[in-house]
């Protein structure tokens, strides 16, 4: 979810081959989320093994990362570590919206309505603990690196562009930019054909490219002001102020500078601000990390996704191959390492 | 105002020698001859070369300009001339056009915008070998690794020069003493390993140009190809970075 900052973004279509040869850090949780929502049968069902344990995230994650090894891209996955206390009244709201969104999709299951089950089991998926660990170790197999974060994985992964060491941070939400992601790619994971919910229609997805500089350009703010715009609009650490959207607050912080200002003029009156500040300034980083690319190592995929949890095997090799090659690629070296 | 004339072998040679890595390339047009530097997209091989206006038959140039080329039009024209035929080139900035002239056909070449060609820096490297070699050994060694695998390692030491490729179940290997090679001079022994594709075309490029290359090597590390022709007015160098085994 995230900060809600796509009034105000405008995002630049890009092809996905432009981010051949780049490091990305991939925000785990987020994309192993939308692997659970979106990979799911006709009904909504979720794809599953024989012992009937779901295995959507493992599919996502070994098919679409071997598409961007494919292209040449360096990935990276950072898991989020344990969540800030102020986070915590988001993730309940998160557990009621799932389980309510369970409820309507058993109920258009009932009635057959195939696409409204659709529609409300996406909804409904959450990675546990478990789920996570399962995508690590296939992670580790396939030789693509990762990293735990302290807490938020958004921030670790926004250090590590900030420092250099990945190019890009892929997410969904906008809160890498909050934490200073220089650039951060959407739609990453997710490339290709998607359908619009209600409709019959289907649209063409392709990666996003949003520049954290040319937006703060663009709108003559600092980063510390961006981090007040969202925690006006609301952030997952705090509500934000009621009927003050992306746009009037833009506007406010423009016209104030900061929320200290507006708090001090009597405009606004808004709980633990400076802390929720300091979590996207100063937010609780790793330094401790290694990206390192193995080879793949093809017996315990084959094992983990085909024997454990029944995969194609044929589908399972054809992607490895995919890997094998990306390995090659990384083995390379390039005539700037050498400066 | 530019024009040259030079035969058509020597302009194949840059022009093909720059194609391996690219399909657009930078041409600087000095007062002393045409210059050009050039990396591949992937920043693995660099070419760097000099093509002196002592090499040309006739050359005139009053004011350094720089013109982007689509080596592919230029080749097109170039597939006509036989190697001993007179090529002459005009430039013109304000036509913005490249006027390729073989025996009585013309081609006007439309140019790049090289606003947008940044130039390329060459890295500082810092190579402790040195070996000079009969450019058709190397060419051999690298048509026998072809078969079995992708890569090649170049080793060097104070008595040898070694080529190995190894592949999933077979070893080519070539040695070269001290006493075959035009020189050698390496004080302890270097090795780095690279991608066959782009050595394999570098070198034919070598080969069709130069008898003898000279090789300068270090320890996982890049390595740098040089060698030349017409008379030593065509000076062509590459950059190729290695590959390594394991992080």
């Amino acid at each position: 979810m995230g900060v809600d900052l796509k009034p105000l973004i405008k995002a630049k279509k890009i092809s996905i081959n432009e981010l051949a040869g780049k490091i990305i850090a991939i925000d785990a949780y987020n994309t192993l989320h939308q692997f659970i929502s979106i990979i799911r049968q006709r009904d909504g069902t979720p794809l599953k093994d024989a012992q009937g344990h779901i295995t959507s995230h493992l599919s996502g994650l070994l098919y679409r990362t071997a598409n961007l090894v494919e292209k040449g891209i360096k990935p990276v996955y950072v898991f989020d570590g344990p969540p800030h206390p102020l986070k915590l009244r988001t993730l309940e709201e998160r557990r009621e919206m799932r389980k309510t969104a369970m409820e309507e999709w058993e109920k258009a299951l009932e009635i057959g309505d195939i696409e409204e089950a659709m529609k409300k089991a996406k909804r409904t998926g959450s990675i546990d603990k478990n789920m996570a660990n399962e995508a690590k170790t296939l992670l580790g197999a396939l030789g693509i690196p990762y990293v735990e974060a302290k807490s938020e994985g958004e921030a670790q992964a926004s250090y590590m562009n900030i420092k250099g060491d990945v190019d890009a941070v892929a997410s969904q939400d906008f809160d890498s930019l909050l934490f200073g992601s220089l650039l951060l790619i959407r739609n990453l994971a997710i490339t290709g054909k998607r359908k619009l919910p209600d409709k019959q229609i289907y649209v063409e997805v392709v990666p996003e490219e949003i520049e954290l500089n040319r937006i703060l350009k663009e709108w003559d703010i600092t980063r510390e002001q961006l981090v007040d715009i969202a925690i006006l609009i609301g952030t997952d650490f705090n509500e934000g102020i009621k009927g003050i959207g992306p746009k009037k607050a833009l506007q406010l912080i423009k016209e104030y500078g900061s929320i200290d200002n507006l708090v001090k003029e009597g405009k606004i009156d808004i709980e633990n601000y400076e802390e929720v500040r300091k979590i996207f300034l100063k937010p609780e980083i790793s330094k401790e990390y290694k990206l390192i690319w193995k080879e793949v190592d093809e017996k315990a995929v084959l094992e983990f996704l085909c024997d454990e949890h029944q995969f194609s095997r044929d589908r399972v090799k054809n992607a490895i191959e995919k890997y094998k090659k990306f390995a090659k690629t990384f083995k390379q070296k390039n005539l700037f390492d050498f400066q | 105002m530019f024009q040259g004339k030079i035969k058509a072998d020597f302009i194949k040679t840059i022009i093909d020698a720059t194609a391996i890595l690219v399909d657009e390339a930078k041409f600087k047009l000095m007062l002393d001859g045409v210059y050009g530097r050039t990396v591949d997209p992937a920043h693995v091989g660099m070419i760097d070369f000099k093509l002196k206006k002592e090499a040309f038959e006739e050359y005139e140039n009053k004011e350094e300009s720089e013109i982007g080329i689509d080596l592919e039009k230029l080749k097109g024209i170039l597939k006509i001339a036989g190697a001993e035929d007179i090529v002459e080139m005009n430039y013109q900035k304000e036509e913005g056009r490249l006027i390729v002239t073989v025996r009585n056909i013309t081609r006007k070449i439309s140019l790049l915008d090289t606003s947008e060609m940044h130039d390329t820096k060459i890295p500082s490297l810092d190579l402790p070998a040195e070996i000079v070699v009969a450019t058709e050994q190397i060419h051999q060694a690298i048509r026998a690794a072809e078969a079995i695998s992708d890569h090649i390692t170049l080793i060097a030491d104070k008595d040898k020069f070694e080529m190995v490729s190894e592949g999933d179940t077979d070893v080519v290997e070539m040695q070269i003493p001290k006493e075959q090679l035009y020189s050698l001079k390496c004080e302890e022994k270097v090795k780095s390993m690279f991608p066959l594709d782009y050595l394999s075309d570098m070198i034919k490029i070598a080969r069709g140009a130069s008898d003898e290359i000279t090789i300068n090597l270090g320890n996982n590390y890049p390595v740098r190809l040089s060698f030349e022709t017409a008379g030593g007015y065509i000076k062509i160098v590459y950059l190729l970075a290695p590959r390594i085994e394991s992080e």
